[in-house]
């Protein structure tokens, strides 16, 4: 298929076209950058944390914000009550780490409590 | 201020940014969509659709290919969606010897650039509209066959084809209606 074409058809072909190109409407840009604007305003409300990554942070901070709050009463308390002595003994790094446990699970069980209702 | 940098700019939240893509390619969009809808209402909701489309879609904007030939693709493709036509169907074979008769309109002088527009927008709308929207984009705004390729989704040597054919049965309906010297062409 040969096509023999001449710069001038093609210019003149060209012009035709242009003068056939249709014009938007004024109020058409404002629609569309009204719309534009909206749709930003409703993403920006969202906040940039989900729910799930909030409720994960406030857990563990309640948690384990507790739980050092408990240790440094027992810090002090030992301190206080047995002296310097007994902060280095067997004795009391037992219990900091009795107590260190059980938040963990205390922590762990709060996890899996919300991993099982998400599913449910 | 090139427009990738536009486009960072409304990335990173400067919404009013985007003002400058709307106004530079509205018209050919517009265009673009009446070619495939068929009336000025459809086409302009279909440009509303696509440039909102374009917006929330800008970080997939990949800078090696044009803006306007990302966004004519996605006016294309709305349009075709809205308006639930196939473009590539197979040649509607146009009647020429049926055309609307237009040489009542004065056939002694060369007609006035309005009635030329008017021929023109006539003879586009009776043409399938794969076709007339390929002499769109060819000749309206200079899109090389690759663009055009792109925007489409057709293959290179398919739009050099069509344009092929297009370019002959405009040629084609423009004589059955006017003499090519009252439009001007000849």
């Amino acid at each position: 298929m040969k096509e023999i074409r001449t710069e001038t058809e093609d210019k003149q072909l060209r012009e035709l076209m242009r003068s056939a190109a249709k014009k938007a409407p004024e109020n058409l840009q404002y629609r569309i950058m009204h719309q534009i604007e909206a749709e930003h305003a409703l993403t920006c409300k969202k906040t940039p944390l989900t729910k799930k990554s909030i409720s994960l942070l406030r857990d563990l901070g309640n948690i384990f914000g507790a739980m050092y709050i408990l240790l440094a009463a027992i810090v002090g308390g030992a301190y206080l009550l047995l002296g310097e002595a007994f902060l280095q003994s067997p004795k009391f790094w037992g219990t900091v780490v009795l107590v260190s446990l059980i938040f963990s699970i205390f922590w762990l069980i709060t996890r899996l409590d919300n991993y099982l209702r998400e599913r449910r | 201020m090139n427009e990738n940098q536009r486009v960072q700019q409304v990335l990173s939240g400067n919404t009013s940014a985007f003002a400058y893509f709307v106004e530079t390619y509205q018209d050919m969009a517009i265009t673009i969509a009446y070619r495939i809808c068929g009336n000025m209402q459809d086409a302009e909701d279909v440009v509303q659709e696509s440039y909102v489309k374009a917006y929330r879609n800008l970080h997939t904007f990949r800078s090696e290919s044009k803006f306007s030939t990302w966004l004519y693709r996605i006016v294309y493709n709305t349009a075709v969606t809205h308006s639930k036509t196939r473009i590539w169907s197979g040649m509607n074979e146009i009647e020429i010897e049926h055309a609307t008769d237009l040489t009542d309109q004065g056939a002694d002088a060369r007609l006035t650039e309005r009635e030329r527009k008017g021929v023109v927008m006539d003879v586009l709308e009776r043409m399938p509209i794969g076709d007339a929207l390929l002499l769109t984009l060819y000749y309206m705004e200079d899109h090389p066959v690759k663009e055009i390729a792109s925007i489409t989704g057709l293959n290179e040597p398919n739009v050099k084809v069509k344009l092929f054919r297009a370019r002959k049965m405009f040629k084609e309906l423009m004589t059955a209606t006017y003499s090519m010297e009252e439009i001007g062409y000849d």
